[in-house]
């Protein structure tokens, strides 16, 4: 009886399978797919001489070619062979060509070209230079470089034009980092046809916090106090352990989406949201914590006058948590996300900060919520208006490529924060700081100053110092992407320092998607979560 | 009332109470499935899904529309509907420009051959959900190994900087790697294009093997279904009068009896697991693990004193909808072909069914001998077992609609293992009532 029924049923079901097409292999063009017959071949050219590589492909007509160099599309190199006039030691890499038609594609074989010297060696080329770096005093740091040529190579670091001694190696590596290792780093790597020297990387160490202040001490107080008012379960929610991959638990997606630490500010009652609310307004200042309340209005106006679902969004979906125990000594980070806004305090750590710090909005600019007008991110979203304004006069400061959101925002798996080290760009940054007119220069002073000033007088200084020190703004890019525009979607705008790290992205709204609103981070690449990200 | 309700009473309705708990479990489903209807909000990332087939792979890419324009040069957001009619044809050439491979773990290989993909605009109302789907053929060169390749892939990244890929393995059917979660294989950004990929060794009838586990694994691990076969199973030695349990069927009565019920309750899983799994039938999921729990709960009240005077079958039938649909939710066909799903179904339903008949096995013959020898005994037991598990599915219930009642009770979830003790202590308990039967008395 079963038997015969399970038979039945499966005869059954993969007739209707078949029947529905479930299969995807319906292709039936009578176009053939191209496939290479002849594939590029490698070659070794003396400098100044031509090359050409080539390829031969069957398939139907019309087959079109793409010519590629270490995998990226050469303009113009669209026809069954590619020719190089006069080659030069920077026409070095891997070449290959992707032949398409209306039925398919195929890639060929990676063909190399080698440029030599008249003797037929090839000089050094150096193909990954040593990129510059930041590391907080104390850390591991190791500079390295890759280069081609025939063998042996030999290397030669030096530290601002002076040879370092026994530095001939392919890397030079600090195992303890100190303030005074900081410089310009060059290699210089030859064999008998010669040598060529790297371009520098900048090494920038930074120091650990020394000011002392009394907000360890206060925010302790206030936490305590707020504590107290919890219940056993709710203190035993909102108390977690200290550990980077917990911490990293905070997104740009609703809570419903992604899951955050802590206890919600839906589930706690007045008197614990009054204390929560004390803890907050000691730990940011007054502009801070005005800002965490008119980015939690901000989501309670996507509820309440667009219509988004109050199971997702709304103030109530906002976040407290601490990660290590809140004491005036030891370190304690005191977490408050939500949707669209996160603040990672650190207290007592080797670096005082609130980053990474995001925030984002929607709706974009001012709403009334039940008779009470707010504006968020006014400050934040001026200045990068006023910065994008200035930029757009300065052909150094556009980026190429498209920036549609952050490049270091909640990239992380599964929509968080992602792992360190973060690979912040060692190209491609933009325009310097002193490329800037003076007056231009207070436009980014001013786009640093709008985040740093979210936080309590004694962070907001002491990273102000550090950021907006000569030394530190000589080092200090900024740059913009799309229109430069705060109301354009696919803009974008960054400062990136030797430890301060802002980006502003303007996309499309989600809610109101008729209109765009904004993403925006705060990083400090040497002190995210009080320093424990970085070293 | 309105005129167009279904009349109060139906005179040829064979079984007197199941329709109304049937409507009543609906009206749940119904209630969690609106709860579960939250707004969506939008996944920035590619995505790309990769099946093995003999000669390659199939890559199946979700690319969001409002980032793939700005790589596309032409917008395709601002009308989703329309965007194969306009752009199909410069979308296909796109791909095929920007998805490749190369065997070799760096790529130094030769290059895969990449058929034109088929398109498909994924939620076409909505340009900031909107997705494309692309599916494409790669097949690997004459002579290579084609479980062994480089991804070239830089669609969308190689001009958005702040563009990520997700690649997953969905299935393997030839490697043993099949109905699990995707495996995330790597994830691609502008400056990192390439994914060496290499699969397990192909290994013949792995992945039926690993469907049947799969199946009997799924019964053994889950301790609702098992409750509920039990529950099933515990009545199926008696007869009823009077809508009471009553007396104690003969041995050949009740393995016949329980043939019936658990066939029809195949036949309901088997039914829904194949709807569901081909994608057919969707409900979500939370619904459905409601809806078990309520089984078990009927099934409790039902072992204490019958609901269903002549349907038991008809109940099993109805409550093996319910429960297959469970099943169908670790059986996604996604990524398989048709003869392959059809397979992959046939394995893991015997394996289910392997499983629930070792557990017939088990526990149907000292059930029926101790209701012969002790039927008091047997009653007590019944009653117990009756109230333990509507107990049981009550917390489940709730468990399942969000709530945490475990803590309440941590001992409870933590003795769960322990349910697996329950043939051995059933056959000592029908040693007993035999060796008491001989001396005419009751054990308890």
């Amino acid at each position: 009886m079963i038997t015969r029924t399970l038979a039945w049923l499966f005869l059954a079901s993969t007739l209707f399978l078949a029947g529905c097409g479930g299969g995807s292999d319906t292709a039936t063009s009578t176009a053939t797919a191209p496939s290479i017959t002849t594939q590029p071949s490698a070659r070794t050219v003396v400098a100044g001489a031509s090359t050409a590589f080539s390829v031969v492909a069957t398939g139907s007509d019309p087959l079109a070619y793409q010519w590629r160099k270490d995998g990226s599309a050469l303009s113009g190199a669209t026809a069954s062979s590619y020719t190089i006039a006069t080659t030069a030691s920077t026409d070095t890499g891997s070449y290959d060509v992707v032949v398409s038609n209306s039925a398919g594609s195929v890639t060929s074989t990676a063909a190399t070209l080698s440029v030599t010297n008249s003797a037929g060696v090839t000089t050094p080329a150096i193909t990954v230079a040593p990129t510059s770096q930041t590391a907080l005093a104390g850390a591991s740091v190791t500079l390295s470089v890759t280069a081609t040529g025939t063998a042996p190579l030999s290397y030669q670091w030096a530290k601002n034009g002076t040879a370092i001694a026994n530095a001939t190696s392919a890397s030079l590596a600090f195992s303890a980092v100190a303030t005074t290792d900081a410089g310009s780093y060059t290699v210089t790597v030859s064999n008998s046809a010669g040598s060529v020297t790297s371009s520098a990387a900048v090494l920038t160490v930074n120091a650990t916090s020394t000011v002392t202040g009394t907000l360890a001490t206060e925010a302790t107080t206030a936490a305590q106090a707020f504590l107290a008012t919890l219940s056993t379960a709710q203190q035993a929610s909102v108390q977690l352990t200290w550990d980077l991959a917990t911490a990293r638990r905070w997104s740009n997606l609703p809570a419903s989406m992604v899951a955050r630490n802590g206890l919600s500010w839906g589930s706690l009652s007045t008197a614990q949201q009054t204390a929560a609310r004390a803890l907050i307004t000691t730990a940011l200042g007054a502009t801070g914590n005005t800002l965490h309340l008119g980015l939690q209005a901000a989501d309670d106006a996507l509820v309440s006058l667009h219509g988004a679902s109050s199971a997702t969004y709304g103030s109530g979906h906002y976040y407290i948590a601490f990660l290590g125990t809140p004491s005036t000594t030891g370190y304690w980070l005191l977490q408050l996300t939500g949707h669209h806004l996160t603040y990672n305090i650190a207290f007592n750590g080797s670096v005082k900060s609130p980053t990474p710090l995001f925030l984002g909005v929607e709706p974009k600019g001012a709403f009334t919520l039940n008779g009470t007008a707010w504006d968020p991110m006014a400050a934040q979203r001026t200045a990068a208006s006023n910065l994008g304004a200035a930029l757009l006069s300065y052909s150094g400061a556009l980026l190429s490529g498209t920036y549609s959101d952050l490049l270091f925002g909640a990239n992380g798996t599964g929509g968080i924060d992602g792992t360190y080290p973060k690979s912040y760009p060692t190209t491609g940054r933009g325009l310097l700081y002193t490329s800037l007119s003076a007056a231009d220069q207070e436009k980014a002073k001013a786009m640093v100053r709008a985040y740093v000033n979210t936080q309590a007088t004694e962070y907001a200084d002491d990273l102000l110092a550090a950021y907006l020190s000569d030394t530190a703004l000589a080092q200090t890019y900024v740059a913009y992407a799309g229109a430069g525009t705060v109301s354009s979607n696919g803009s974008y705008f960054r400062v990136d320092g030797p430890r301060v790290w802002i980006e502003f992205s303007v996309q499309r709204g989600v809610i109101i998607s008729s209109d765009i609103h904004y993403h925006t981070i705060w990083r400090d690449k040497t002190g995210d979560y009080g320093g424990k990200c970085c070293s | 009332m309105a005129a167009s309700a279904a009349p109060e009473t139906d005179p040829v309705r064979p079984i007197g109470g199941p329709p109304r708990l049937i409507r009543a479990v609906l009206f749940l489903l119904a209630l969690a499935w609106a709860a579960l209807n939250v707004s969506a909000h939008p996944m920035p990332e590619s995505r790309v899904w990769v099946d093995s087939t003999p000669t390659g792979l199939t890559l199946t890419l979700q690319l969001p529309l409002n980032r793939l324009e700005h790589a596309y040069g032409q917008p395709l957001s601002d009308a989703p509907g329309t965007v194969l009619a306009r752009q199909g044809d410069g979308l296909a050439r796109y791909l095929l420009q920007h998805v490749g491979a190369r065997s070799g773990q760096e790529g130094e290989g030769a290059g895969w051959q990449v058929q034109r993909p088929q398109l498909k605009v994924l939620g076409e109302g909505d340009g900031e959900t909107a997705e494309l789907q692309a599916v494409m053929a790669l097949q690997a060169p004459p002579g290579a190994d084609p479980r062994q390749l480089t991804l070239l892939y830089d669609a969308v990244v190689h001009e958005v900087r702040t563009h990520r890929v997700q690649v997953f393995l969905r299935t393997d059917w030839a490697g043993g790697f099949v109905g699990a979660a995707p495996l995330p294989l790597g994830e691609l950004q502008h400056d990192r294009t390439r994914l060496p990929i290499t699969l397990e060794a192909a290994r013949p009838g792995s992945s039926l093997w690993r469907l049947l586990q799969d199946g009997a694994l799924h019964i053994a691990d889950g301790t609702d279904h098992l409750l509920f076969l039990l529950l099933l199973l515990i009545v199926a030695p008696l007869s009823m009068a009077a809508g009471r349990w009553a007396e104690t069927r003969p041995p050949r009565a009740a393995l016949r009896h329980t043939a019936w019920v658990v066939s029809a309750f195949t036949l309901g899983h088997t039914l829904t697991l194949v709807l569901g799994s081909t994608g057919l039938l969707t409900l979500p999921a939370q619904a459905v693990e409601v809806a078990v729990a309520l089984t078990i709960a009927v099934a409790a009240v039902h072992a204490w004193r019958p609901l269903f005077a002549q349907g038991e079958a008809r109940m099993a039938l109805a409550f093996g909808l319910v429960h297959g649909m469970a099943f169908s939710a670790s059986l996604s066909g996604a990524g398989l072909g048709v003869v392959q799903h059809a397979l992959a179904l046939l394995a893991f339903n015997l394996g289910i069914e392997g499983m629930q008949l070792l557990l017939l096995a088990a526990v149907l013959p000292p059930l029926v001998l101790i209701a012969r020898q002790a039927p008091p005994s047997f009653a007590w037991l019944r009653r117990a077992a009756a109230v333990a598990s509507l107990g049981v599915a009550g917390l489940w219930i709730a468990e399942r609609l969000g709530a945490d009642p475990w803590s309440a009770w941590p001992w409870l979830e933590a003795g769960a293992p322990a349910f697996r003790w329950l043939p051995v202590a059933l056959w000592l308990g029908a040693g007993l009532s035999a060796h008491a039967g001989r001396t005419r008395s009751g054990w308890l």
